[in-house]
């Protein structure tokens, strides 16, 4: 029983990150250079604009929230620690990443209610938004789940996920810090994983061009086809 | 200085019979194709009306084009600051709903019915969903004036004017309209380009056509909202936004774009204007009632050797300069002062430019029912009693100043008033002349006008400048990779979700 | 051939992965102490002095290599081991194979012929504890005090009676009752030398607790295990949640509120003031 559970551990935590990730980066890449106008967010707002609102507003707003946590969480464990010294502040922390996390829940099911009952939605959903739509239910529910029952997240990520991931990182995986842990924490991790690694065959890519340039660049762009460089230098003068 | 080359318009309004030829020509080339249905690159407008989408030119609620803050110019829509929490939601686009909902006819079923006690119809079928619809709005659901106590009385030109002039508008005997037909007007200092937040949308370097790059478009619908004159549309099938590309492979072929070409009217002209790109931010931060000049201040005289020696050192053609001296947009806009910028005040410096119409000659029933009396003093009415008020043009074509309207519409009537005692002769030539003098024009121009306005070939419209596409780099280029990036027609099926 | 070269991977991976403490004293250290000394007398387990002489080498290895399946056999000695320590089951050691058994059997014969082994143990006091240590527990316990050697404190995982507030984490079991469970000061504080479940024990592994600090929390688990009722985990997260979803609701207001201008529809909007109009008129 136990060589059995261990073996499918490590499948779980050692080889199916180090897949995700292997997927995630060279199918992202080889999408954007062999593929790039499939780059897009397909938005659907056109089509339909009230629910639209109502699920996409609070999903982004919660999940960008949660995922900035754990982000901090995963790079800066030590002082999360000694943040959460403070119980008041660890309630806090706690309560506000609860708020989020269920802001990205309810999101989420507004999100797929207008899919289910909008028509002209409907006539723009591929099978692969439902697969997405499935994992990001069962990623959030898992989330808001850990959230409420198995408190406190963020000294406990910082505890005893943070090394893990980090033993990820540096090619030395070891699993005994996720082993032990419950049933919810591991279906989070695991489709974690999953969702990246997916990631780069669904419409999430749009995540990966998220626009920041824009905030640098001059207003007005200019492309010139006569000029030395051409389009790929693509002279980007101002409105001077 | 820094002189640039401009492929620009003018759509005679006077001359325009709003039979959608245009329209049609465009939507057979370019849209017809799935998730574009809804789209009219071309459309035309019965006004006073809403227009498409309905009350576009209400940037109340559309937030197009620019505005002044603290003096200096901002997008209305989402500039950058904004940019970053209203991605997620566009808080300005309009929704299918308020463009219309494309279809077409269960046609099959005629064929197809089972026998029956009622003649079968052809039910109208959602080309989005392929449901049966009810149609609540059509691209033209306005055209001349149907529902007006629904469109034309919403027309957002009509602010200003005056009770008696809106209640004139409604009353049957004084009911007047024109068609005003649109397309994307190529703007100097375009919303849509400084909005993209992937800098999708640019405009080219040598004709300043605004082009939307579909490889690089990645659905923030931006563009959508920052124009304000919603001329960018979303394929909700592609994800992907589009506009109108003034038919580019045409024109760099030597063709008109279909639009022009196909006007039954003969209301369009094309041609190249120079401006000084060095002074679009400084116009476009003027006050509203200097737009209109200095717009007209940037665009340089090609006949001026300064600017001419400018133009070459800016890589401008000799071909281009040349074309640019017989360009009639020039003599419409900047010799003429004809031809006027639709709605100049969103400070996107249109390059589009209309020529104002001229009012149906005004007459009412005699009391006995058959004969009918002239209202205005002259065979050619006054401009100020016009039907349609000035003050309505002058809201759509020159940020509100009727100054402008006037005078364009008074050397419109000079023109008509010195051919009229050339012809007919029932106007004395003293009266002529005075009238010529008056609307601030000569007989040589009057006769110019009329030769541009009423005998005008395909020639005389369409002075399409040599693109020089042989010296053009993207010669070196994948022409698939091209034909992404140039806003039409994909290599990657557009396909949804993955 | 191809499953193979699937599953080496991660074989490869254990065996990299548990080499780390093949030396048996390390090993020990790691691992056994929690539940075990060597002639520092019982804590969860049984004192392992001189284990060597009271039970067959083979059946050692056996039992140690996996004590469930022992247990599961109906091995009287192994359910009389069982029963010894209150009914905990030995968890499997991380990484043990025969070799290692064998090893750890050795150094065991060893240290048992020692005068005092050095895993004879902590020595407690059991003089009882002053309300300073019990304080001093309780800020170690919230995280109040850092851990010397940047451990997590305990309620990130944990809780007990009497925390207040939303109380603390429930990632880990409830430790109201742990003084009873580990069966005193001596295992209470061998456990938390070396925590034997394998996330404590990774987590723990680097940054282990110190002896100043252990007392202290020994105290106060002492003194919880004092403590008459114990309160059942629900209401605490149920009162998170609600906390949760009203702050959620707060929120989805404030969208509303901020992006109240937002473009709902135009063309509908005219049509029924239009239509609203007429109606009115007639």
């Amino acid at each position: 029983m136990t060589d059995t559970a261990q073996f499918i551990d490590m499948i779980l935590f050692i080889v199916l990150p180090y897949v995700a990730m292997a997927t995630f980066f060279l199918v992202s890449i080889y999408r954007y250079l062999g593929r790039a106008f499939t780059y897009s967010s397909v938005s659907s707002q056109l089509l339909e604009n009230k629910q639209h609102f109502w699920g996409l507003v609070p999903f982004h707003y919660g999940i960008l929230v949660v995922l900035a946590g754990h982000v901090i969480a995963f790079l800066f464990p030590r002082e999360l620690l000694l943040f959460n010294r403070v119980s008041l502040r660890l309630y806090i922390l706690e309560t506000t990443a609860l708020v989020f996390g269920l802001l990205a829940l309810i999101g989420l099911v507004s999100l797929i209610l207008r899919r289910i009952t909008e028509p002209k939605i409907r006539v723009v959903t591929t099978p692969m938004d439902w697969v997405l739509f499935v994992l990001l239910f069962v990623q959030v529910i898992a989330g808001v789940g850990i959230a409420v029952f198995y408190p406190w997240g963020s000294s406990w990520f910082a505890a005893a996920m943070t090394p893990y991931l980090w033993s990820l990182v540096k090619l030395q995986p070891d699993i005994q810090f996720v082993s032990g842990l419950s049933f919810w924490v591991k279906l989070h991790v695991v489709n974690a994983f999953v969702l990246i690694g997916l990631l780069p065959f669904t419409r999430l890519v749009h995540v990966l061009v998220a626009p920041n340039p824009y905030l640098w660049r001059r207003p007005q762009v200019v492309r010139w086809y006569r000029k030395p460089g051409g389009e790929l230098a693509e002279s980007k003068t101002g409105r001077s | 200085m820094n002189v640039r080359s401009q492929v620009s318009m003018v759509f005679h309004l006077d001359k325009c019979i709003g039979c959608h030829t245009c329209s049609l020509a465009c939507k057979n080339v370019w849209t017809d194709r799935r998730g574009a249905e809804y789209m009219w690159w071309n459309n035309v407008e019965t006004k006073p009306g809403t227009g498409y989408p309905s009350r576009w030119e209400d940037q109340d609620r559309f937030a197009g084009g620019w505005e002044k803050k603290n003096g200096r110019i901002e997008l209305k829509s989402t500039g950058k600051g904004k940019i970053i929490f209203n991605i997620f939601h566009n808080l300005h686009m309009p929704s299918m709903d308020d463009y219309y909902e494309p279809w077409t006819y269960d046609f099959q079923h005629l064929f197809n019915a089972p026998e029956g006690p009622d003649q079968p119809t052809a039910r109208p079928i959602s080309m989005v969903t392929g449901d049966h619809i009810d149609i609540e709005s059509g691209p033209n659901w306005d055209d001349d004036l149907g529902g007006s106590p629904v469109y034309a009385k919403n027309d957002p030109n009509l602010e200003g004017l005056s009770e008696l002039e809106r209640s004139q508008l409604a009353e049957i005997e004084r009911l007047v309209f024109f068609y005003f037909p649109r397309i994307c007007n190529h703007c100097l200092n375009p919303g849509c380009v400084a909005a993209c937040p992937s800098g999708a949308l640019y405009k080219r370097g040598e004709d300043g056509i605004v082009l939307v790059d579909q490889k690089r478009c990645r659905a923030w619908r931006a563009c959508i909202a920052a124009c304000p004159y919603k001329k960018v549309f979303y394929n909700w099938a592609s994800g992907k936004s589009e506009k109108c590309i003034l038919c580019f492979p045409r024109l760099e072929t030597g063709q008109a774009p279909a639009c022009f070409h196909s006007c039954v009217g003969r209301i369009r002209y094309l041609g190249v204007l120079l401006y000084d790109a060095s002074k679009i931010d400084e116009v476009a931060n003027l006050p509203r009632e200097q737009l209109v000049d200095a717009q007209r201040e940037m665009i340089l005289d090609p006949h001026d050797p300064d600017v001419i020696a400018a133009a070459r050192a800016n890589g401008i053609h000799d071909s281009v300069i040349e074309s640019a001296l017989k360009s009639p947009v020039y003599k419409f806009v900047k010799q003429w002062k004809l031809a006027l910028p639709p709605h100049i005040e969103f400070r996107t410096l249109p390059m589009l430019f209309y020529v104002p119409p001229m009012s149906p000659v005004m007459a009412a029933r005699n009391g006995d029912g058959d004969t009918v009396n002239h209202v205005s003093r002259d065979f050619f009415h006054d401009i100020d009693d016009a039907r349609v008020p000035l003050q309505f043009l002058a809201n759509l074509l020159s940020a509100g100043q009727t100054g402008k309207v006037r005078y364009a519409l008074r050397k419109q009537r000079a023109v008509r008033i010195y051919r009229r005692a050339k012809t007919v002769g029932d106007v004395g030539e003293e009266e002529a002349a005075e009238m010529l003098k008056q609307a601030d024009t000569t007989a040589e121009e009057a006769e110019a006008i009329y030769k541009l306005t009423s005998l005008c070939t395909f020639d005389d419209r369409f002075v399409i400048p040599p693109m020089h596409r042989e010296e053009a780099i993207e010669m070196l280029d994948d022409p698939h990779e091209r034909r992404t990036a140039a806003g039409f027609g994909f290599v990657d099926q557009p396909k949804r979700g993955a | 051939m191809r499953r193979t070269g699937w599953t080496a991977l991660p074989v490869a991976l254990l065996i990299a992965g548990a080499s780390f403490a093949q030396d048996p004293v390390a090993y020990f250290r790691q691992n056994c102490v929690s539940c075990h000394t060597i002639g520092g007398g019982r804590l969860t387990g049984p004192d392992l002095k001189n284990v060597t002489q009271r039970r067959e080498r083979a059946w050692l290895v056996r039992f140690i290599t996996n004590p469930k399946a022992v247990i599961n056999s109906g091995d009287p000695t192994a359910l009389k081991l069982k029963d010894e320590a209150r009914g905990v089951v030995m968890p499997i050691p991380p990484g043990i194979n025969r070799e290692l058994a064998n090893a750890l059997l050795d150094m065991i014969e060893k240290e048992s012929a020692l005068e005092e082994s050095q895993f004879k143990g902590m020595t407690i006091p059991t003089a009882p504890f002053t309300a300073q240590d019990i304080e001093r527990g309780r800020a170690l316990f919230l995280g109040r005090e850092p851990l010397a050697n940047g451990g997590p404190s305990c309620v990130g995982c944990h809780t007990t009676v009497g925390l207040g507030g939303l109380a603390g984490g429930k990632l880990g079991p409830d430790l109201t009752r742990v003084f009873e469970r580990l069966q005193g000061r001596q295992g209470l504080a061998a456990w938390m030398q070396a925590p034997a479940t394998p996330t404590m024990r990774s987590v723990f592994r680097n940054q282990p607790l110190q002896q100043d600090e252990i007392l202290p929390l020994v105290a106060y688990f002492e003194d919880r295990a004092k403590a008459p009722a114990v309160t059942p985990a629900g209401p605490a997260s149920f009162n998170f949640f609600l906390i949760g979803l009203l702050g959620s609701v707060v929120v989805l207001v404030l969208f509303d509120i901020i992006w109240k201008r937002r473009l709902r529809s135009v063309r509908r909007r005219q049509v029924m003031d239009a239509a609203k109009e007429v109606l009115h008129g007639d």
